[in-house]
């Protein structure tokens, strides 16, 4: 796939984004190239996979948002997506491990320990989850769409509603919904 | 306001508006709660998105082209014979196609004596009245029932199914050597065995015409001998 097609496809969104992510994974090379740069930095193979991973998503989510400009070619885009990621996630790591009082090594040595704001990335990962859950699938789904910057109309499509005035109004409702749950978990409220 | 929170979590405010909302943020502790609920459920969206998108990656691709054309294989195996026989089937020459293609009953001659019996006869024939024709020609004395109405009476019987009187008549006017029906009997005597689906009959025939480089009816008796040595006939 060239650039233009993947960019083409994230945008059709759908069984052709999904193509087009599945092919950046696989089938492209960059993940090889990307993972082989973060580990020279320091990754781990789990956090340099976690990485690019995110970065995909990242990606799909800048395409979508019309804010990839093109001014660079998408693996490089990708790469530098994935290169800023690492960094942010490890000066996230390194200050939890120095407020935790652990000895500080060479950032390069950090492997998977289990730092502070890791954990507490968990602790909201798994709120959000409880959340997620009391949803319906279809309230969720319609968020999922929302969340990638699908039009109403195309929400409206996918989901079979009458209108995109009808999916509008569900997209609120879930989102009312699930702003309400999360309000009502203590954590969310501190 | 959840539109402008929108456009302020996807980060597509200008600079001057998210300059002024970010003061609204700061400055209205009400607007700043709506919108820390908006972005904790926006993000608790994205995440369900990114989770999606991760399932995503590691799901098989589509099958290249090579192997999804490999995948037909085994209903081009089903449809393929299926198409072939079908084709056989549309194409194969049987017995009784092979003498409808080349059984045609002929117009009558009319010769200077007789006239009259004759005419009716012909205008019988003609009409392709077989059953008419074979009621005229028993109803004729025995000194008038000449070759000629032999001939028709034994084309009349192998146009009505009754194969064995032909046979016979076509056989009589064989031996008798008349050069006015010989090759035209040998002709229909090759018909009724095809018909009667006689095959040691049919090529006996056959080679009988064959050999006579100018019989009438050489080339069509070629055609069938093609047809019937074909693996079609019938199939």
């Amino acid at each position: 796939m060239t650039d233009e097609q993947i960019i083409q496809n994230i945008s059709a969104g759908a069984a052709k984004m999904n193509k087009a992510v599945r092919w950046i994974y696989q089938e492209s090379g960059w993940k090889e190239q990307i993972k082989a740069r973060l580990k020279k930095q320091g990754a781990s193979d789990m956090e340099s996979e976690d990485i690019f991973q995110e970065a995909i998503c990242a990606l799909v989510f800048n395409i979508r948002d019309n804010k990839f400009r093109g001014e660079s070619k998408l693996t490089t885009y990708l790469s530098s997506i994935s290169t800023k990621r690492w960094f942010t996630f490890r000066q996230k790591t390194q200050r939890a491990i120095d407020k935790g009082g652990n000895v500080m090594g060479d950032p390069a040595d950090h492997t998977t320990t289990t730092p502070e704001e890791e954990i507490l990335c968990q602790e909201e990962r798994m709120h959000l989850d409880l959340a997620l859950d009391t949803m319906g699938d279809k309230c969720k789904k319609v968020l999922k769409l929302w969340a990638l910057n699908y039009s109403m109309q195309e929400i409206a499509q996918q989901m079979n509603y009458k209108s995109a005035g009808m999916a509008r109004k569900k997209k609120h409702e879930c989102l009312k919904r699930l702003q309400e749950k999360l309000i009502a978990d203590p954590y969310f409220k501190q | 306001m959840e539109e402008l929170f929108e456009k302020y979590w996807r980060g597509l405010l200008e600079p001057k508006a998210k300059l002024d909302f970010e003061e609204q943020l700061h400055n209205d502790e009400k607007i700043s709660a709506d919108y820390r609920s908006f972005a904790i459920a926006a993000e608790a969206s994205k995440k369900l998105a990114f989770d999606d998108l991760k399932a995503e990656m590691t799901k098989p691709l589509a099958m290249p082209q090579k192997q999804r054309a490999l995948k037909w294989w085994p209903i081009a195996a089903i449809i393929l014979p299926l198409t072939i026989v079908a084709f056989l089937l549309a194409t194969k020459t049987d017995s009784k196609k092979l003498f409808a293609e080349n059984f045609k009953l002929p117009s009558v001659e009319q010769t200077r004596s007789d006239v009259d019996i004759q005419s009716t006869f012909a205008k019988l024939i003609n009409s392709k009245d077989c059953a008419g024709a074979l009621k005229f020609i028993d109803q004729l004395s025995a000194d008038r029932t000449t070759n000629y109405y032999r001939f028709y009476e034994g084309i009349c019987h192998l146009s009505s199914g009754d194969y064995e009187q032909a046979e016979t008549l076509f056989g009589n006017l064989i031996q008798s050597q008349d050069s006015r029906f010989q090759a035209d009997s040998e002709w229909y005597s090759l018909l009724t065995a095809i018909a009667k689906e006689d095959e040691d009959s049919t090529k006996k025939r056959i080679s009988m015409i064959l050999a006579k480089k100018r019989h009438p009816h050489l080339e069509n008796t070629r055609k069938i001998n093609r047809k019937i040595r074909s693996p079609l006939y019938n199939l």
